[in-house]
């Protein structure tokens, strides 16, 4: 026994080593920071279907995506391994759609702006990278009859694909029984000229296997300055399938506080394909919600987020709110926020500690319920510990 | 098992010598690259805050905290940890060559022990798993020490503490080795004890056969190579559209190496008994 010590210590040296740290680790699930809902007015069961995703910072390079919901904090790094694989947190209804269709999902991007479903069918529509070229060639349009599990899917090259930077799918939907893809196009411009946004809706006939249609919605012209630039950003109806709402907005960053301005609004209806310029005053804010007949605009100060509820049809603001925040020490603009339309609900969340809250009921326009999200760990940023929320999804 | 047991711990006493200085050699540099950064730190605290130039908080504003990124991120502490892995993958070969050039063949007396051939394979084997674990194992330790270190040179003030489980994640470079997961660690393992059962298949096929052998054993392991990269080849090739789910990547991955590790111990196992001379 004697002449075996040496190898009988290396032995237990190994187990008791690794057997400690990762029993430890296993037992230890509080080595982040824990999240709870604090509530200042309303009922938490207001909250209880929101998952907010956010990022832990700690240190210089080390960051952790979390999911909170339910008063519980989930760790991306704590889920099992599977879960980690792809590195982020699956988008809610992704999630569902491979669990309910995994073989259609088999292959298709995740990304929920390329889906869509009703009660008998689910499309996809997106123009992938190439493999080799990073460019997009090629559309790739897939729809599955939820009833009859019939698959048809197919590739058509996209028109003209050579004129573009990219083209980037923004919305999927059904018009009969044809799929339209609502895309924004970056035109090549000369150095001279601005930037151009083409919108175009393509419509592909699903019996036939092709793009039967192509119609440029608009274009937009957007450019990057030094202290200035524009972009284009869609908002889909909260109450129906129908409509989308495009705005286009100019970010000024020539002092300190970043300024943000819409400068256009359409309002595109995808079953009629009528595209209606709305009179939209750049004081109301900027659009970030609609519904079908309002829409929801946002202006920010330190300490507070100005609501504003505008009528489309009467082409006047019906109501306002003022939403008291926690001032945000480390940004010298308004806080930054997230907002989710769902079901006759707005959904806000500051994007910094302690995280304030809010539902609003937008028939009414009142505040449902109004919260912190704070943090039981000690949060500290002037050692490099931040914590973010910058995304919300309704289960 | 006894023969088994005795074959172990001979081959891991015939490394330890080589093996205690290698550990000495990497881990000595890391504690050195360890106090080189944080006292360089220390100086810089001590030039600005103690002499009132800012307070501590104004300092911290602009130079930020010390954490082990600070020394984990630098060459002093990365490549001694791939010098020792490079170490050890070397060893995988030189394990079966010693006994063959060695001054005195010992392979003769190897070969021609009363117990069944394989267990010399098989010691050899645990011999290397032993060697890669315990230096695992060592630098959980050492992460933890230099943790402290850090916490007796600088003041609390200046510092950020990450957890030992933190500290292990913190940087991918440990991942060849060590993991912050045990699911994590078992998938690591699994992917090295392949290799190094591919590797011993390898010098067999070339003590068996020779240059014939040499070639037998090199395209072997390109084809093990291919297989195991395939399912995440497929993967990674449709990155943005995975054909296949991460997890059936995962359970092919696995089924794979599976059938690796059983086919080159059968070849092994048929090569140590019929074809392996001295």
């Amino acid at each position: 026994m004697k002449k075996y010590w040496k190898t009988i210590v290396a032995v237990c040296f190994i187990i008791a080593t690794l057997t400690i740290f990762y029993v430890m680790q296993y037992n230890t699930t509080n080595i982040y920071p824990q999240l709870h809902m604090q509530t200042k007015q309303g009922d938490e069961q207001s909250v209880e279907n929101v998952v907010f995703i956010g990022d832990m910072f700690s240190g210089v390079m080390t960051h952790q995506t979390f999911r909170f919901e339910q008063n519980e904090t989930k760790y991306l790094e704590q889920e099992p391994y599977t879960k980690r694989m792809r590195g982020y947190y699956q988008p809610l209804q992704i999630e569902q759609l491979q669990k309910e269709y995994r073989s259609f999902m088999r292959g298709k991007l995740e990304d929920v702006n390329l889906f869509f479903e009703n009660e008998t069918y689910v499309a996809y529509g997106a123009a992938p990278y190439g493999l080799w070229s990073y460019n997009n060639e090629l559309f790739e349009i897939a729809l599955l009859n939820k009833k009859t599990n019939e698959v048809t899917s197919f590739t058509t090259t996209i028109p003209e694909y050579g004129k573009y930077w990219y083209v980037e799918p923004y919305k999927v939907f059904m018009r009969e029984n044809n799929v339209m893809l609502l895309t924004m196009n970056e035109r090549f411009t000369s150095e001279s000229e601005d930037d151009v946004a083409e919108l175009h809706v393509y419509t592909f006939d699903i019996e036939k296997e092709e793009l039967v249609d192509e119609t440029t919605l608009t274009e937009l012209a957007r450019y990057y300055k030094d202290y200035e630039h524009q972009e284009i950003e869609m908002i889909e109806s909260d109450k129906n399938n129908e409509e989308i709402l495009i705005v286009q907005t100019t970010y000024n960053y020539a002092t300190d506080v970043e300024e943000v301005e819409t400068s256009k609004v359409v309002l595109y209806n995808m079953v009629t394909g009528s595209l209606t310029d709305v009179a939209f005053d750049a004081q109301l804010g900027v659009p970030m919600s609609f519904d079908g007949d309002y829409i929801y605009s946002f202006k920010d100060t330190k300490q507070s987020i100005d609501m504003t509820k505008y009528d489309i049809d009467k082409k006047e603001v019906t109501e306002e709110l003022t939403l008291q925040v926690e001032p945000q020490p480390y940004m010298d603009a308004g806080a930054y926020y997230t907002v989710k339309n769902n079901d006759g609900k707005l959904y806000i969340v500051t994007s910094e500690t302690p995280f304030d809250t809010f539902v609003i009921d937008t028939t009414t326009m009142e505040v449902e319920y109004e919260g912190n999200i704070i943090s039981t760990g000690n949060v500290n940023p002037n050692i490099g510990e931040e914590m973010y929320i910058y995304d919300v999804e309704i289960r | 098992m006894k023969n088994f047991t005795k074959l172990v711990n001979f081959e891991f006493n015939r490394f330890l010598k080589l093996y205690v200085t290698l550990l000495i050699i990497v881990y000595g540099i890391q504690t050195a690259g360890v106090l080189f950064h944080t006292f360089k730190f220390k100086k810089l605290t001590n030039d600005i805050v103690m002499r009132g130039e800012m307070t501590e908080l104004e300092f911290t504003e602009m130079y930020g905290v010390f954490s082990m990124e600070d020394f984990t991120m630098s060459s002093l502490y990365i490549l001694p940890i791939y010098v020792g892995i490079a170490a050890i993958a070397f060893y995988a070969f030189f394990i079966w060559y010693r006994d063959w050039f060695a001054k005195h063949t010992f392979i003769y007396r190897l070969l021609t022990l009363p117990t069944q051939r394989m267990n010399i394979y098989l010691a050899k084997l645990t011999t290397m798993l032993l060697i890669t674990l315990g230096y695992a194992a060592l630098q959980i330790v050492m992460i933890a020490f230099h943790s402290k270190l850090t916490k007796w040179i600088i003041p609390q003030a200046f510092r950020y503490d990450y957890s030992l489980y933190e500290s292990v994640n913190l940087t991918s470079q440990y991942s060849l080795v060590l993991t912050g997961n045990a699911f994590d660690f078992f998938i690591a393992y699994a992917f090295i004890l392949t290799a190094i059962i591919v590797i011993f298949t390898a010098v067999l096929f070339e003590r068996s056969y020779r240059w014939k052998g040499l070639v037998i054993g090199i395209v072997y392991a390109f084809i093990i190579f291919l297989l195991i990269v395939v399912p995440f080849t497929v993967m990674f090739l449709f990155y943005y559209q995975p054909r296949i789910y991460p997890e059936e990547a995962l359970f092919i991955q696995l089924g794979i190496m599976l059938i690796i590790v059983v086919t080159s111990l059968f070849i092994s196992r048929h090569l140590m008994n019929k074809k392996v001379s001295v």
